[in-house]
């Protein structure tokens, strides 16, 4: 599946400042670690042993991905990831 | 328009309301000056900071000759001002405090809203936690360089802080001081959560429960709905008492 992934500011460091991203999979979790082939570091960011980092949200299209499969979410192609982080500057 | 139009476009559901407002920063200036000029009858500004030159860029209820003095009574004097010219008598109070779990509850007493701008994640938990614990509608903001994000709540009935974003982050994340953030971002969400706090107030349940995201770069912003959470500790009541040890150390001064 391909599938475009909105990369928030803080990561794009990452990215090489790209905001949005192809990658390949057919869940969220061969998305991430797609991105960690092309884009080392990555990975590390979004998740930890458990999953899903805590003040990490993953949403396929405009849907919370804790309220879907998680990490198993399924993909279709043409479907967008994104990833909010928290922020807490003002 | 004329003061007396003006005056006449005051909500009543506004003018009854009390607000605080925690954090006179980016955030807190814009949300601030929008809230009085819309007529709310109360305002509570707690900001323990001073004006610094850094500040003004985005903090539009400063100036110059500000820097150095205490940001509450400060943005008060101010507001005071705006709520003249527009005919509004609102009750403006300043609190030269920062907001801690030992006093955070006394805090939000008399309260019918809390809008939070605060630079800091361990501030933005306890108002969280505290407004939950008191059942008190909350809108929250964050922003760093060119993104930030907006959340109302009514606890118990909507997503929290803690349903989206679960704890204060570990190690090392942006902030405001570190990093910037650029005045057109806070000037935006700070209207963006007077938007909401003036929903909230009118009595527009469906404001809570969106997640906000705006980034001036490339130039988006996305609302997505948010659901409370089954393992949400502050919604399921496991968070009874506001603890220190539950909070980091604050993460930006400026």
């Amino acid at each position: 599946m391909a599938i475009n992934v909105r990369i928030p500011t803080p990561l794009r460091t990452l990215t090489g400042g790209k905001d949005e991203v192809p990658a390949k999979g057919s869940n969220v979790r061969e998305v991430i670690d797609d991105l960690e082939r092309n884009y080392p570091g990555l990975k590390e960011r979004l998740c930890d042993d458990k999953g899903v980092r805590r003040f990490v949200n993953i949403y396929q299209n405009e849907e919370d991905i804790r309220f879907l499969d998680g990490l198993d979410t399924a993909l279709k192609d043409g479907d967008s990831i994104s990833v909010v982080p928290a922020i807490a500057g003002g | 328009m004329t003061a007396s139009t003006r005056r006449s476009a005051a909500d009543p559901a506004l003018t009854r309301a009390r607000v605080l407002l925690v954090g006179a920063g980016g955030l807190g200036c814009a949300a601030a000056r929008v809230l009085v000029e819309a007529g709310v009858g109360a305002l509570t500004v707690l900001d323990d900071d001073c004006v610094e030159l850094s500040n003004l860029q985005r903090q539009t209820l400063f100036t110059d000759r500000d820097i150095g003095h205490a940001k509450a009574t400060i943005a008060v004097e101010r507001l005071a001002a705006l709520a003249r010219d527009a005919g509004h008598t609102s009750d403006l109070v300043a609190r030269e405090i920062r907001v801690l779990p030992e006093n955070a509850r006394n805090l939000l007493t008399g309260h019918d809203l809390v809008l939070e701008g605060a630079d800091n994640f361990a501030t933005k938990f306890l108002v969280a936690d505290a407004c939950a614990l008191n059942r008190v509608p909350l809108v929250q903001a964050g922003a760093v360089r060119w993104v930030g994000w907006t959340l109302a709540n009514i606890p118990g009935r909507s997503a929290c802080l803690r349903c989206v974003f679960e704890d204060v982050p570990s190690g090392q994340q942006d902030t405001c001081a570190a990093a910037g953030v650029i005045g057109p971002v806070v000037g935006a969400l700070g209207a963006l959560q007077a938007a909401l706090a003036l929903r909230l107030l009118r009595g527009d349940e469906t404001a809570a429960g969106e997640l906000w995201s705006y980034a001036a770069l490339p130039g988006t912003l996305r609302r997505r709905p948010v659901r409370r959470q089954a393992r949400c500790p502050l919604c399921a009541g496991r968070i009874a008492e506001l603890e220190l040890s539950r909070y980091a150390p604050p993460e930006c001064a400026a």
